[in-house]
C-alpha cells in the first residue's frame, strides 16, 4: 500500500483533497463540511518543546502543593491532589478515586512527558510514531481545566462555613491548565507529516 | 456519489485518522506511518455507539438519584444529590454556581445522550435533516463532553479536605460511580461514532 503525502482525507466526512501549503497560523478546511483538515502552527517544535518543559515543571509543582487551606472553629486542614485521591481509595470509593487520578493528575503528566519525547527525537520516526499515537489517544483524557474550575467551585462552596485560603496549586494548575491549551493547539500531525 | 466531493473510499484510499496519511486500499489494518489500526469506517461503529449509550443512560438514573456527597456532622448526616447540592447553592444565593453546576451536570449528560442517540440513529435512518446542522452538533457534543466532571473533582475535593472529627466529615457517596461512569461511558460513545458514516448516507440528499 504506497502511501499518498500530497493527499488529505477529511477525518469527519472522508473527502479527499490536495494538500496546499500553509502560511504561517493558517489552517486548512474541508470544503464539503468544514472540519479543519491541517495547520502550520505559530510556535516552532522548540518553542513546544519549552512550552511543554515549562508545564511539566508547573504541573509537578501543581501537584506537590496544596490545593485548599481552610480552617474551622481554628482547626487546619488542607489537602493535596494526591491527598484527596488517597482519600477517596481509604473510603472505598475506587472508581472516583480511579478517575480523578487519571484525569486530574496521571493523564496530563504523561500527555506533558510523551510531548516532550516526541519533540526531542526528530528524525526517528520508529521511536516518534508509538509516541505519536499514545499523545493523541490519551490527550482527550486529560482534564486540568476542568479540575481548575472544580477548585474555584470547591471554594466558593466552602467559603460558606470555614475560612478557606486557595493553596498555590491552583495558581500552578491554572498555569498548567493555559500551557496544555496551547499544547493542544499545536497540530501534532505536523510532526509526523515533516518526519518523512 | 458525490461528484463535487469524492470521498478516499469512492476513490479507492483510506486516510488515518490520527495522522492524516492517506493509504491505497479500502481494507482494514495498519497505518504504515503512525501504525494505528487503520480503518475506512470504524468496524461497528453505530451498534457500538448503541450498547454504550444504553449503558450511560441506564446508569444516568442512579447518578442522578444517588447521594454523591455525604456530609456529617455533630448533628447527623446529610446526603447530596446532585440536584440537592444545585438547590443548596440556589438558596444560598450563588446562583451563578447554581446555573453553573445544573449546565454541567445535568443539561450536559442528558442532552449528550439524546444527541448521540439522535445522530447515531440518523446516521442510519437519514431523514432528511440537515447534515450540516448534523455535523456541528457532533462538535459540540466532542467538545464539552468533559466538562460534566467537574462535579467529580469537587466531591474528591471536598471529601479530601473536610475531615474534622467531630465538626464535619465529607464522604464521597454512591452515586459519584455510575456518575463518572456516565461522563466516561458518553465520551467513549462521542470517539467511537464514525462522523464519516454521518456523510455516507448523507451523500444522496446533496
Amino acid at each position: 500500500m504506497p502511501p499518498s503525502p500530497s493527499l488529505i482525507a477529511c477525518r469527519e466526512c472522508d473527502s479527499l483533497h490536495r494538500r496546499v501549503p500553509l502560511a504561517v497560523g493558517e489552517s486548512a478546511h474541508c470544503l464539503r463540511c468544514g472540519a479543519e483538515l491541517y495547520r502550520r502552527p505559530r510556535l516552532h517544535p522548540e518553542q513546544m518543546l519549552a512550552i511543554s518543559l515549562t508545564a511539566l515543571i508547573t504541573l509537578i509543582i501543581a501537584n506537590c502543593l496544596p490545593i485548599i487551606d481552610m480552617s474551622i472553629n481554628g482547626i487546619p486542614s488542607s489537602t493535596t491532589l494526591l491527598g484527596s485521591i488517597l482519600v477517596l481509595f481509604d473510603e472505598g470509593r475506587l472508581t472516583l478515586a480511579a478517575l480523578v487520578l487519571g484525569t486530574g493528575m496521571l493523564f496530563p503528566l504523561l500527555d506533558v512527558t510523551l510531548m516532550l519525547a516526541l519533540l526531542l527525537t526528530p528524525g526517528r520516526p520508529r521511536l516518534q510514531a508509538p509516541l505519536f499515537r499514545l499523545v493523541s489517544a490519551l490527550r482527550p483524557w486529560g482534564m486540568t481545566e476542568v479540575f481548575v474550575l472544580g477548585v474555584l467551585v470547591s471554594l466558593v462552596k466552602l467559603s460558606h462555613s470555614a475560612r478557606v485560603v486557595a493553596g498555590g496549586a491552583l495558581w500552578a494548575f491554572g498555569l498548567s491548565a493555559f500551557l496544555l491549551l496551547v499544547m493542544a493547539h499545536f497540530d501534532l500531525r505536523r510532526l509526523m507529516d515533516e518526519a518523512q | 456519489m458525490s461528484a463535487l466531493h469524492p470521498t478516499a473510499r469512492e476513490l479507492g484510499l483510506t486516510g488515518c485518522r490520527r495522522c492524516g496519511l492517506v493509504v491505497q486500499g479500502t481494507g482494514d489494518g495498519f497505518c504504515p506511518r503512525c501504525r494505528s489500526a487503520l480503518s475506512s469506517r470504524q468496524p461497528d461503529s453505530l451498534t457500538r455507539c448503541w450498547a454504550l449509550l444504553i449503558a450511560a443512560a441506564i446508569l444516568y438514573v442512579p447518578a442522578n438519584l444517588l447521594p454523591i456527597m455525604e456530609t456529617t456532622t455533630l448533628f447527623g448526616t446529610q446526603r447530596d444529590t446532585i440536584l440537592s447540592g444545585i438547590l443548596y447553592f440556589w438558596a444560598t444565593g450563588s446562583r451563578g454556581l447554581a446555573v453553573l453546576i445544573f449546565t454541567v451536570s445535568i443539561l450536559i449528560p442528558l442532552m449528550k445522550l439524546i444527541s448521540l442517540a439522535y445522530l447515531t440513529h440518523s446516521a442510519a435512518h437519514p431523514k432528511g435533516q440537515s447534515i450540516h446542522q448534523r455535523a456541528r452538533l457532533y462538535r459540540l457534543v466532542e467538545v464539552i463532553g468533559r466538562w460534566s466532571m467537574l462535579d467529580m473533582f469537587v466531591v474528591a475535593l471536598m471529601a479530601g479536605l473536610v475531615r474534622f472529627q467531630n465538626m464535619g466529615l465529607i464522604e464521597a457517596g454512591p452515586g459519584a460511580a455510575p456518575f463518572g461512569a456516565v461522563v466516561v461511558l458518553t465520551m467513549l460513545a462521542a470517539l467511537t461514532l464514525d462522523p464519516r458514516l454521518m456523510w455516507d448516507s448523507a451523500e444522496d440528499k446533496e
